[in-house]
């Protein structure tokens, strides 16, 4: 009686027990054919454990991002519990940017405008300006305007007190170095060595930012502040878009006033802010977006770039050189800043430049490895190239 | 204390559901890694799978082999995945043969040379059978016979001669693959 292939396979992983060990282990002894056939196998099953072993290299050891799949999770998990049937809520990574770009340019679009709104504004400016990477230019004037007519909107207050929520999932914390930091946000931290002065770091809470989309109120709104021919998909209606912001870590390098301290943004004077000699390097996650499926992204897109005072054809004529799909897109003031595609940490980024009471300010987005940075600060093209360079 | 929180988690699948993410998303996130090639497919697909069981948790908290249903489902969806990937690279390196005008298919043996060998490793799993590959996959996570068998839904019995079966199946495709 020979042995079968599986005992011997069994017999090399100690996965038999101790009785049929010893009479396999006895018969191999005696048998040429049985142990001839052992050796194949063992050679066999030998290769397919390295080849198989050798895919770990491609194994990261980053640290994991348990917290941030949680709250991917969780969006899912509360956009399925609140609306069941009617919609399928998509995931998918290629939908994400999109509904960042959409969804954030229109929340920000409304919440800096809104008095009451201006706690919360800070917030979003972060998510704003991180996502950036294809910049359109805005005039500044249509702009401002446009914003003056939202400011006003009394259906716009209604609006953002009955349908939009924001989470914060807890604190803003200054901690003493970027290990910590990187813990408390489930990222790897990077440095700029090449940044000078004191450095401070502080991680901003996760968030997430719900919105039921009520079509009727959003029009009533949009034809209060005569912008009654923006028309948004209807399959959009009743839907439930939400932003999962995942945490994010700020390093502040040089002399950055108490801003860090400051947990009201209101409180801090911007104007003094951007004068100081200070760089500021924020880095987290990519933020997800939860939407319904089928709906028209260009249409919407649109219609966001129109509320911020494009013409129609400027709107559609810029929307088809754009992915919405991927592309966070973000209105730069015309004259006021320029933008330009450069290389930055082996990817392509945005630089923005622009003058402040004289002063050379730049502005540096790029994304790598679903990691969204922003390093800003006083200083012209070189100076954030250089710091750029210096990260580790 | 211990059985208290045994007792809840019993009563209330979403604290166990809660339990079950944070002791094995790390594990599942990189076995999907080895088997993709890229950490943020293995993100979504790991995500995915939590997602599904998270909608049966009902039924499948209770059972007792949680680890296995994950690994079986994670597995399956890596796997599809892989398949997919597979055919899209068969058409991208069809559609470069016709950019570069090379008509002959004499230039995919070439191509598959300059495959990476972890390339090579996956696209040989992905043509194994589904149970093969996912045996093989599970194995080298380390999990014993009886946790295979439970995952796989097999006797503990026949684990070894499978699993011997197959590796002579992946010794067989990783030849031909390797000798074009």
């Amino acid at each position: 009686m020979h042995i079968s292939d599986g005992e011997l396979r069994a017999l090399m992983d100690g996965e038999l027990d101790s009785g049929s060990r010893e009479s396999v282990l006895g018969h191999l002894e005696k048998c040429t054919g049985c142990s001839e056939r052992h050796a194949i196998i063992r050679e066999r099953a030998n290769l397919v454990e390295s080849e198989i072993n050798g895919l770990m290299a491609d194994s990261v050891k980053s640290p994991l991002l348990i917290e941030a799949a949680r709250l991917r999770l969780g969006v899912r998990i509360q956009a399925h519990k609140e609306n069941k049937s009617m919609w399928r809520q998509i995931f998918a990574r290629k939908y994400r940017m999109a509904w960042v770009g959409a969804s954030a340019v229109l929340m920000i679009a409304l919440l800096v405008s809104f008095p009451s709104g201006r706690a919360l504004a800070g917030r979003f400016l972060s998510l704003f300006r991180v996502q950036k990477v294809q910049t359109v230019s805005v005039d500044p004037k249509a702009v401002e305007q446009q914003l003056g007519r939202l400011r006003s909107s009394s259906q716009l207050e209604k609006l953002l007190s009955d349908n939009v929520q924001v989470n914060h999932q807890g604190v803003r914390e200054e901690v003493t170095d970027p290990l910590e930091a990187s813990r408390k946000a489930g990222i790897t931290v990077r440095i700029p060595r090449a940044a000078q002065g004191p450095v401070k770091w502080v991680v901003q809470p996760a968030a997430q930012v719900t919105m039921d989309v009520d079509l009727a109120k959003i029009q009533g709104m949009l034809s209060e502040i005569g912008k009654e021919d923006l028309v948004l998909p209807p399959e959009l209606d009743g839907a439930q878009v939400s932003v999962s912001i995942p945490p994010a870590v700020v390093g502040m390098f040089g002399e950055c006033g108490s801003m860090s301290e400051s947990r009201r943004p209101e409180d801090y004077d911007r104007s003094a802010f951007l004068q100081r000699p200070c760089t500021v390097l924020m880095q987290m996650l990519s933020p997800t977006v939860a939407a319904p499926q089928g709906i028209d992204i260009d249409q919407v897109a649109e219609s966001m770039l129109q509320l911020l005072g494009m013409s129609a054809e400027e709107a559609r004529t810029f929307s088809e050189t754009v992915d919405w799909a991927t592309t966070l897109v973000v209105p730069i003031p015309r004259n006021l800043n320029s933008a330009e595609a450069v290389q930055v940490d082996g990817v392509n980024g945005t630089l923005v430049t622009s003058q402040f009471r004289g002063l050379n300010r730049y502005m540096l987005i790029w994304i790598k490895g679903e990691i969204v940075y922003t390093l800003s600060g006083p200083g012209d093209r070189e100076t954030a190239l250089k710091l750029a360079a210096s990260l580790s | 204390m211990q059985s208290q929180s045994e007792l809840r988690e019993w009563i209330d699948p979403d604290a166990q559901f809660e339990e079950v993410f944070r002791a094995q998303w790390s594990r599942l996130c990189s076995l999907l890694t080895r088997l993709t090639g890229s950490r943020a497919e293995a993100e979504d697909l790991a995500l995915e799978t939590f997602w599904r069981l998270y909608q049966k948790r009902d039924q499948v908290l209770r059972a007792s082999n949680l680890a296995g249903w994950l690994y079986r489902v994670g597995t399956n969806l890596g796997l599809n995945a892989l398949r997919a990937k597979k055919r899209r690279s068969l058409h991208e390196q069809a559609a470069s043969r016709h950019l570069l005008g090379l008509a002959s298919a004499e230039s995919v043996p070439a191509a598959m040379e300059r495959l990476e060998e972890r390339e090579l490793v996956r696209a040989v799993l992905a043509r194994l059978s589904e149970r093969s590959a996912q045996m093989l996959m599970l194995r080298s996570e380390g999990l014993s016979y009886a946790e295979i068998a439970s995952a796989l839904d097999l006797r503990p019995v026949s684990v070894g001669t499978l699993l011997a079966r197959a590796e002579t199946e992946f010794e067989k495709h990783y030849r031909a693959v390797k000798s074009k």
